[in-house]
């Protein structure tokens, strides 16, 4: 059996050796073993053989047998290399911003879990938090041979918008991750990866503009930001319409300091007590406070 | 004159040549019990796990059809026993450092005056480093244990855990990295001190 190891590349940012990462791989390849002191040689050959030929160990042997931990749906989307998820995620980026809002936040989506509309290509899997395979690409861990490494789907791609695949916008997100291991919950067997590197989805400002310091806003309200109060505000003006009534529209603007300046309706709604409803319940909506004079924000009103 | 090749051992065994089987046993009885110490974290159970380990192989040696190497085989049955062990411990254990099994050569070492200083930052470095790899997943933990402390290549953790060997690297990268960075946030970062 080869003894192989993996080839690691440890560089940090500006091409500086990572230290840190030097250590930690020592000590993992170098982790001391006590010398074990029982059941040595024969005895365990011959308890091993009795013991099968006693039938110990009940059991299925082809359960044993199987893939202990096979890729699982996240970490196979993870593999796809990362030009093509650039791509795609610029296209998904561009198509949220311009038409997913406009989608509206219908019954069962995404709003409901404050993640984005975005969906993968193929449409088949929502790009929640908890599905997003390899996650953000942090400056630091550049420990892997980038050839053997999938593209990092960063968090970035679920915060759609223009500035999401601005150069240094994986940068920006890279901060560190204050909650990183001791919050996370941790992943099943066969889960995608963990979801400890996400953050809420209001607090990750990747598309718009993060300017660096912690005091700092962002040019616009990020996708999620506007996902989430739009989600919650959304859901009740859902409840100004009737079943039977068609769906209507609504453009929400917000002032820099993260308020409603507006609410215009459209539709068959308007000049009916709902668009008062959904006027005022839209007008509740609330985004961190961006740089920018306002933003607005299409959405579609669809009955409960 | 040269050692047998796993494979002979194997062909040996299913002929019915026990002893040949024991020569699998010796192999590799050393490994399985630390990747299964790494995995449960419990030296009784790494036992257990280890003896079972080879009680279920030496059981399924009819099925062994060689496609595989036989040490994938042993690694792949040790894995699965071991995440049952996991599973079956239900509620997940709190790492105490004082009987951490990982840790015990540390531990027993009796330091001499001259190495207590680097002997207490190597306590100290692997008491965060079991920390910091409890606090990954069961599969960010079982790759990263098989590559990074076993010295497994990402091709021969693929055979075992029946995963691509891009997921493995993934895995390995995910996992180094979020150990750099609990190892960071415990002050272990030169670069931050």
């Amino acid at each position: 059996m080869s003894q192989g190891k993996t080839r690691l590349v440890r560089l940090a940012p500006g091409g500086k050796r990572d230290v840190l990462m030097d250590r930690i791989d020592g000590a993992l390849a170098r982790w001391p073993v006590r010398e074990r002191a029982t059941l040595e040689g024969d005895e365990r050959i011959d308890r091993a053989l009795s013991g099968a030929a006693h039938g110990m160990g009940t059991g299925s042997e082809p359960d044993l047998l199987r893939s202990p931990l096979p890729a699982s749906a996240g970490e196979r989307l993870g593999q796809i290399p990362g030009r093509w998820w650039s791509a795609l995620g610029g296209v998904a980026a561009v198509a949220a911003i311009a038409g997913g809002l406009f989608v509206g936040l219908p019954r069962g989506t995404s709003s409901d879990a404050g993640g984005l509309v975005a969906t993968q290509p193929g449409g088949a899997r929502p790009l929640h938090a908890e599905a997003s395979p390899p996650s953000r690409t942090t400056l630091d861990d550049r420990g892997v041979d980038p050839a053997d490494l999938p593209r990092a789907l960063s968090n970035d791609r679920r915060v759609t918008g223009p500035a999401a695949s601005r150069p240094g916008a994986a940068q920006r997100t890279a901060a560190p991750d204050p909650g990183a291991m001791t919050d996370l919950p941790k992943a099943g067997l066969g889960d995608p990866p963990s979801s400890d590197t996400l953050q809420p989805a209001a607090a990750v400002a990747a598309g718009s503009g993060l300017a660096g310091g912690p005091d700092s806003v962002p040019l616009r309200p990020s996708t999620g930001a506007i996902q989430s109060a739009l989600g919650v505000a959304g859901r009740a003006a859902r409840a100004c319409l009737a079943s039977s009534d068609p769906p209507s529209y609504a453009t929400v603007t917000f002032r820099s300091d993260g308020s409603v300046s507006d609410v215009s309706v459209s539709g068959d709604a308007v000049g009916t007590p709902a668009e008062s409803c959904i006027r005022g319940a839209l007008s509740r909506a609330r985004v961190p406070a961006f740089a920018e004079p306002s933003f607005a924000a299409p959405l579609t009103v669809r009955p409960n | 004159m040269t050692a047998p090749s796993d494979q002979e051992l194997v062909d040996r065994a299913k002929n019915g040549d026990t002893r040949a089987f024991g020569q699998i046993v010796t192999r590799y009885q050393a490994r399985i019990h630390r990747l299964a110490m790494h995995l449960v974290r419990n030296y009784a159970e790494a036992e257990d796990v280890a003896q079972e380990t080879f009680i279920r192989a030496y059981r399924a040696l009819p099925r062994f059809d060689g496609r595989s190497e036989p040490y994938t085989w042993l690694y792949r049955i040790a894995v699965n026993l071991s995440l049952n062990a996991l599973r079956s411990r239900k509620a997940r254990r709190t790492t105490n450092q004082a009987d951490d099994p990982r840790l015990e050569a540390l531990v027993i070492e009796t330091p001499s005056p001259v190495d207590v200083p680097s002997d207490a930052a190597q306590r100290q470095l692997y008491g965060a480093l079991a920390q910091g790899i409890d606090e990954l997943s069961d599969t960010l933990r079982t790759t990263l244990v098989l590559v990074c402390v076993d010295g497994r290549s990402h091709e021969e953790a693929s055979a075992i855990l029946g995963a691509p060997e891009g997921t493995i690297a993934w895995r390995v990268h995910e996992a180094r990295r979020k150990l750099r960075e609990y190892m960071a946030k415990r002050g272990f970062d030169p670069e931050e001190t």
